[in-house]
């Protein structure tokens, strides 16, 4: 078709138009607001996000369902995962390589040890780079160079059913990473029973008629490292002296041990303070929890007393059940030598400089 | 329009429609690509899943020579005395009620992030002499889109201390139930 206009002003082809600019600016708009407002639209193409929850769920797996491993000091085997028991060193020619883990067993998932946890929280606040090559975060062992850091918390929840004070949480494990986060931190939270050690229980609902008590400890070993625990619970009396005695029946004159030094007494999971000046009196839901550390049975050359059979508890009225036999700690048929568990909430959380 | 020649040219409104379609071919790459590749949803559903797994591994623990301010679920387990609820109904069992509250416990331990978004049912599966039996016995809610199961067996056997009169008239010993939790966020 002919135009009445100039052949020069009739040719327009190749310009862009105005309808298609504004066209493309929508389309461009939409585009752009689409991946902003779906957030984490592209969040699995990353790779940092896919390694960070993988190495932080992996990290987590170790410490809570595996005891940890220990290879290499002169006379104790390898592959033993007491590892909290010897000192642990870096190289492997002075100490114990191994691998933390604050499981009590291999076959209890879960369930952590204390010691474990407490061997855990001295090395890392201490040594944390030796702390993070035992957890497998400093990558300079594999292929790579990545290095992770890492903060830890494991707070243990000890209110007890009856409790009318709230909730009661004690923290047992508190690492921070020396270096602060980026802002690209993946969380990871486990949820695990404490195993805090073995206690006599002495139920004093039954039969109680004896303002004494003593507890036979003479069948302890030599390799027996933990304190001696007696939770004393459906009582009505006040307990007010606590000693030591080299036979049954045989109240000694005043106690050597130092309070606070030698044995702590625990009212419902506090401390007693003032315990040495008015005792404390219980009720019967209350739980009173008398520790004996193992150093106070001790001379400082670590062996054993060898007069101390029996510890000595004494009431200001007939509130125990025991008379004069006296309760083996160990191997008591009634009152037993009990576990006490506490549920408890790990948290970690692991990040990395190389994915900022 | 004799005068001018536009063959060729994309207007405002092709353009809306262009970018609709290539919206829409992304969204679909993008959706059928997240089938294989991990990614931070499939991280978060683990994450509950684990929780609630720990949930259980957590509670089972052999009460013999052990004690903790929880019962193990072996326990609850053999003091439930058949009740099953509705999701109108309280828990009527007072060992599956001690359960409860337990486990909302742990779940809500974390004092700086309170885990309050999470809900579960919890559900029994056994086999007696009557059949399979599904029982739910724990009801806090309807499960949500994502909602993790986790399971853990309880084996009862016939001298078993604080056993209900239901397990005991039931008479199927040993008997295995498998405690099934629903988890899911709010």
């Amino acid at each position: 078709m002919r135009s009445i206009f100039p052949e020069t002003l009739d040719n327009d082809r190749g310009q862009s138009s105005i309808d298609f600019i504004f066209g493309f600016g929508v389309f461009l708009l939409t585009f752009i607001f689409a991946i902003s407002f779906v957030t984490g639209l592209f969040t699995p193409f990353q790779p940092d996000a896919i390694d960070l929850s993988s190495v932080a769920y992996r990290t987590s797996a170790l410490l809570v369902e595996d005891p940890g491993w220990f290879i290499g000091v002169s006379g104790i085997p390898a592959g033993s995962p007491s590892w909290e028991t010897y000192p642990l060193n870096d190289t492997e020619a002075t100490g114990a390589g191994l691998r933390i883990g604050l499981a009590n067993n291999k076959s209890t998932p879960n369930m952590l040890s204390i010691d474990k946890i407490n061997a855990f929280n001295v090395l890392a606040n201490d040594n944390y780079s030796i702390a993070r090559d035992k957890m497998g975060l400093n990558g300079s062992i594999e292929s790579g160079s990545i290095q992770y850091d890492f903060n830890i918390t494991l707070v243990m929840n000890t209110t007890l059913p009856s409790s009318t004070n709230g909730v009661k949480n004690v923290t047992l494990l508190n690492v921070t990473s020396p270096s602060s986060h980026n802002n690209n931190v993946e969380l990871f939270e486990r949820k695990v029973m404490v195993d805090t050690g073995k206690q006599l229980f002495l139920n004093c609902s039954i039969s109680p008629d004896q303002n004494y008590q003593w507890i036979n400890i003479s069948n302890i070993t030599p390799d027996n490292y933990d304190n001696i625990t007696i939770r004393i619970y459906n009582a009505l009396g006040g307990v007010n002296k606590i000693g030591w005695s080299s036979a049954s029946g045989i109240i000694p004159p005043s106690s050597t041990w130092v309070y606070g030094d030698d044995y702590m007494v625990y009212l419902n999971g506090d401390p007693v303070y003032n315990f040495l000046t008015s005792g404390v009196n219980l009720n019967s839901s209350d739980i009173l929890e008398v520790v004996i550390h193992n150093s106070a049975l001790r001379d400082p050359s670590g062996n054993l007393y060898p007069n101390i059979k029996f510890i000595y508890l004494h009431a200001n009225s007939p509130m125990f059940p025991g008379g004069s036999y006296g309760i083996d700690y160990f191997n008591d048929q009634v009152y037993r030598l009990t576990d006490v568990y506490y549920p408890a909430t790990l948290r970690l959380e692991l990040w990395s400089y190389v994915f900022a | 329009m004799c005068s001018r020649n536009d063959k060729g040219q994309i207007y405002t409104m092709e353009g809306i429609t262009a970018s609709l379609i290539i919206l829409g071919v992304l969204l679909f790459i993008i959706e059928a690509n997240s089938l294989v590749v991990p990614q931070t949803e499939k991280v978060i559903d683990m994450k509950l899943g684990q929780v609630s797994n720990d949930v259980l591994t957590s509670l089972d623990w052999d009460s013999y020579d052990s004690w903790s301010t929880t019962g193990s679920l072996e326990s609850y387990v053999a003091g439930w005395n058949g009740h099953t609820v509705t999701y109108s109904s309280n828990i009527p069992d007072p060992d599956l009620a001690a359960l409860n509250a337990n486990i909302t416990a742990m779940l809500q331990q974390d004092e700086q992030y309170k885990q309050t978004d999470i809900q579960y049912n919890l559900e029994f599966f056994y086999i007696n002499g009557t059949g399979k039996h599904s029982d739910m016995v724990i009801i806090n809610g309807e499960p949500g889109d994502n909602s993790m199961v986790s399971t853990r067996l309880v084996t009862l056997n016939q001298n078993d201390i604080g056993l209900s009169p239901f397990w005991q008239g039931d008479d199927t010993f040993p008997q295995v139930v498998q405690v099934k939790m629903i988890c899911w966020h709010v």
